[in-house]
């Protein structure tokens, strides 16, 4: 029997991700500004078209390390509700399903080819978004895995990435960590 | 390149050839078609927000041809509107197919902040999916619910930053006022 997971409950929140985006969005507006009282000192020499590029370079980076943490949200949302059909014997179709894999796999199961598969298999509305979902994670791993290639796949940004976790978390009824 | 079995290559066509029979086929050459008709349309919707001021020449207004790639839809060429208000450039640019409901997605760059229109169904007031999702047995004959059947009418909204997305009908008053914000004005 494989051994049972203890939630840290410190898995990101989608919410608290976009609060964050904001937060830091602004402030790097604010001190690429000249209202920033560093700004003097910090852009002496610079035009203004180099202090707007530097600005779009770190918000970009930006949107790119909040899609990433989006990206993990998503995943630590559908392996904690994966462990929890496990835990929690449901009687549906899923959840057995869920429980079979665990047997033989227990938390080292693929999210893309076995979690999502087995919702699109046993959910009835859920088959587009979790296939958007799938092609999204092609931006996931060029993010995660160093950006070093050129992407063959559309161009995926933070609203993009965020819209589409709130569409799938808010949509499918995924069980979270216990109380 | 990382080795395939056979087994894991069978699964592979079964899903590909599962969700081809269960989905109809798309006609991608239209909505290509569709998307630069309603693109076209959005660009002469926001001259005619602009007109008044690009008449008096405290605004102007110009075009730049630049390409487009998605996976359905291939590579294919776009406009980008470039509005100049004095030294602020604000650009209209095209970046597909990628919310859910929502059939295209043009983002507005300003000096000071960024904002998306979206092309959303007329009633759309957040890109929530209209099927409902259910557990299954797999053996069951079931359809998916769609909350509303209706015919889709595709109109311009502007939608707000996360956390809470919402779609805002997109007006004179709307796009001045988006105008304004991504200006710090």
């Amino acid at each position: 029997m494989p051994e049972r997971v203890t939630f840290s409950k410190q898995h990101p929140d989608i919410q608290r991700l976009a609060h964050y985006y904001d937060d830091v969005a602004e402030s790097l507006r604010l001190y690429f500004s000249p209202a920033a009282p560093s700004f003097s000192v910090r852009f002496d020499r610079y035009k203004p078209d180099q202090i707007n590029n530097e600005m779009n370079q770190r918000l970009a980076e930006l949107e790119m390390a909040t899609a990433l943490s989006i990206f993990a949200a998503v995943e630590a949302a559908f392996r904690i509700d994966y462990l929890q059909r496990c835990y929690r014997k449901e009687k549906d179709a899923m959840s057995k399903a869920f429980r079979r894999l665990h047997k033989q796999k227990g938390i080292r199961v693929s999210l893309e080819d076995e979690i999502l598969e087995t919702w699109k298999k046993h959910t009835i509305g859920s088959s587009s978004m979790i296939g958007k979902l799938r092609a999204a994670f092609n931006f996931r791993h060029w993010l995660a895995h160093g950006r070093y290639w050129y992407p063959k796949f559309p161009r995926y940004d933070y609203l993009a990435v965020y819209s589409l976790a709130e569409s799938v978390m808010n949509s499918l009824p995924l069980f979270g960590p216990e109380p | 390149m990382a080795k395939v079995t056979t087994k894991e290559f069978e699964e592979f066509v079964k899903r590909q050839k599962s969700s081809a029979v269960a989905e109809p086929p798309v006609d991608w050459d239209k909505e290509r078609r569709d998307w630069i008709a309603h693109l076209d349309s959005l660009y002469k919707k926001v001259e005619s927000f602009l007109k008044k001021y690009k008449n008096e020449g405290s605004i102007g207004i110009e075009y730049k041809e630049t390409e487009l790639f998605e996976e359905n839809l291939g590579t294919y060429p776009v406009r980008t509107m470039i509005i100049q208000i004095g030294r602020q450039v604000i650009n209209l640019t095209p970046v597909g197919t990628l919310l859910i409901g929502s059939k295209g997605r043009v983002d507005v760059d300003g000096p000071y902040g960024k904002a998306a229109l979206v092309l959303v169904d007329k009633d759309a007031v957040s890109p929530r999916p209209r099927v409902r999702v259910r557990i299954i047995d797999p053996k069951e004959k079931v359809q998916p619910e769609i909350e509303n059947e209706k015919k889709i009418e595709w109109v311009w909204k502007i939608a707000t930053w996360p956390p809470a997305i919402q779609y805002i009908d997109l007006n004179t008053e709307s796009f001045l006022q988006l105008i304004m914000e991504i200006s710090n004005a």
